[in-house]
């Protein structure tokens, strides 16, 4: 195979084909960012979708303030993540951290197939990368529970996050993906929880929908894959109960082409 | 510090000191398969106090599970199942196969902690070891296993009960998933293993 070193590159270039020009052009557009990276969400408190016990039917989980991204993580921040961290690399990465359909869509280690891509949030990722990204940043992944407060915006967007979230729900998957940003903020001024890709969570398998957990002796509720909505605190609630069931059914290798993330970070007091 | 940077200083002073730890000079050798759960670098502390990864269980075949001291349901039921596999292996086995349990509960179970529990449940044997890390090692580790985990508001957890099965390179090669099963597949994998 022929390898093209990369510091030869640009004493090449003139005779390669334009696509790898092209290709070059992707890879060396500067990491800048004229876009607000993270805003703080207030800390308060919300209502679950999924009560872990019958009789805390009335309970609200506290959520502390924490900062999140405004956006999800673009193609183009996560290149610059892969190329200072080679072990991440489509190439590089352990089959154990992430299944084989990593980073499938970009053209190389490297590169992505064209420049609408940077503005993309970045997809086929696995929870193991994103986790990897997040703390590269000095930064975790969102909490379920802080996700879902972002998004609940202390009920500010309430109808119009829910007519979005149906109206995606209704567009077909092999439709290419939007570039962040398009949309309205929401109250907090953070872009996207909804309407481009599904996200990553810190603790996407801590469901209690598995029939693998223990069941605490007083209902076979884990066993029974639907039972969830049962629990729902609001079972009209159902693209909430979309998401959940969503999380309670990936593993943390999943690398598919709908689910991306973005990062939060505790706020120390 | 970058991971790059951080490899360069390693190489660094390995160079300086002139002896290469003989563990990382085995990996070197023989790379760690990319489908092991070796690869993981997440740091643990032994009951012994010892700071390890993954990767020094390197070189016997495993058994792994993961539970928390403070847990008085389903963790005994663990312990036993652990021990009935124990008790299944042939004498060879028995000296090969490795015990390593890894806590839940990063605040709880120090490694202080996890000795009287090894010494108290007499799991005190060379071939068990207990773990405890930070949340993140916890974390990463459950999802490396596919065990699925929720701190409970009283304390506590909720948890997904498997025993994995790994062979001498961190593959995973079996799950036993339930409690009180009868581990008959898992104990015959372990002593075929060895003839190999």
């Amino acid at each position: 195979m022929f390898i093209v070193h990369i510091n030869l590159l640009p004493f090449l270039l003139p005779y390669l084909s334009p696509t790898v020009a092209a290709a070059q052009a992707i890879e060396t557009v500067a990491p800048q960012k004229n876009h607000p990276t993270a805003v703080v969400i207030k800390g308060g408190t919300y209502r679950p979708f999924y009560r872990p016990r019958l009789s805390e039917s009335d309970k609200r989980i506290v959520v502390k303030s924490f900062e999140l991204d405004a956006h999800p993580v673009t193609n183009q921040d996560y290149l610059e993540f892969v190329k200072k961290n080679t072990q991440f690399t489509r190439s590089q990465i352990g089959r154990v951290f992430a299944e084989d359909t990593y980073l499938k869509h970009w053209q190389t280690d490297h590169t992505l197939k064209n420049e609408k891509e940077l503005k993309q949030p970045v997809t086929h990722v696995s929870w193991f990368a994103a986790t990897a990204y997040c703390q590269w940043l000095g930064k975790d992944l969102p909490t379920t529970d802080q996700w879902e407060y972002a998004l609940d915006d202390v009920g500010r967007s309430a109808k119009a996050t829910k007519a979005a979230i149906l109206k995606w729900y209704s567009v077909p998957n092999n439709q290419e993906l939007g570039q962040i940003g398009q949309h309205k903020a929401n109250g907090y001024g953070v872009h996207d929880l909804v309407g481009l890709v599904w996200e990553w969570t810190q603790d996407f398998n801590n469901s209690a929908t598995s029939a693998e957990l223990r069941s605490d002796g007083t209902k076979d509720e884990n066993l029974f894959c639907a039972s969830g909505s049962l629990n729902a605190v609001d079972s009209s609630d159902y693209v909430k109960f979309m998401r959940f069931s969503f999380r309670g059914s990936l593993q943390a290798a999943f690398t598919t082409a709908n689910l991306g993330f973005r990062c939060a970070k505790e706020l120390t007091p | 510090m970058r991971f790059n940077d951080f490899a360069r200083f390693s190489v660094l002073v390995v160079s300086l000191i002139g002896s290469a730890p003989l563990r990382a000079l085995a990996d070197e050798i023989q790379p760690i398969p990319k489908n092991s759960i070796y690869l993981s670098k997440a740091p643990w502390t032994t009951h012994e106090g010892k700071t390890v990864t993954l990767s020094s269980l390197r070189g016997s075949p495993t058994v792994v599970s993961m539970l928390y001291t403070s847990c008085k349901a389903t963790c005994p039921l663990t312990l036993l199942d652990l021990q009935a596999i124990e008790k299944g292996l042939t004498a060879e086995a028995k000296s090969k196969v490795q015990f390593a349990i890894f806590s839940f509960d990063s605040s709880t179970d120090t490694p202080a902690h996890l000795k009287e529990f090894a010494n108290s449940h007499n799991l005190s044997g060379a071939h068990w070891t207990f773990h405890s890390g930070k949340v993140a090692s916890v974390r990463e580790l459950a999802a490396l296993l596919g065990i699925r985990f929720k701190l409970l508001d009283g304390g506590g957890f909720d948890h997904s009960n498997i025993i994995t099965v790994l062979d001498t390179e961190g593959v995973i090669i079996h799950k036993q998933v339930g409690l009180k099963q009868v581990p008959t597949e898992t104990i015959a994998l372990l002593n075929q293993t060895l003839l190999h």
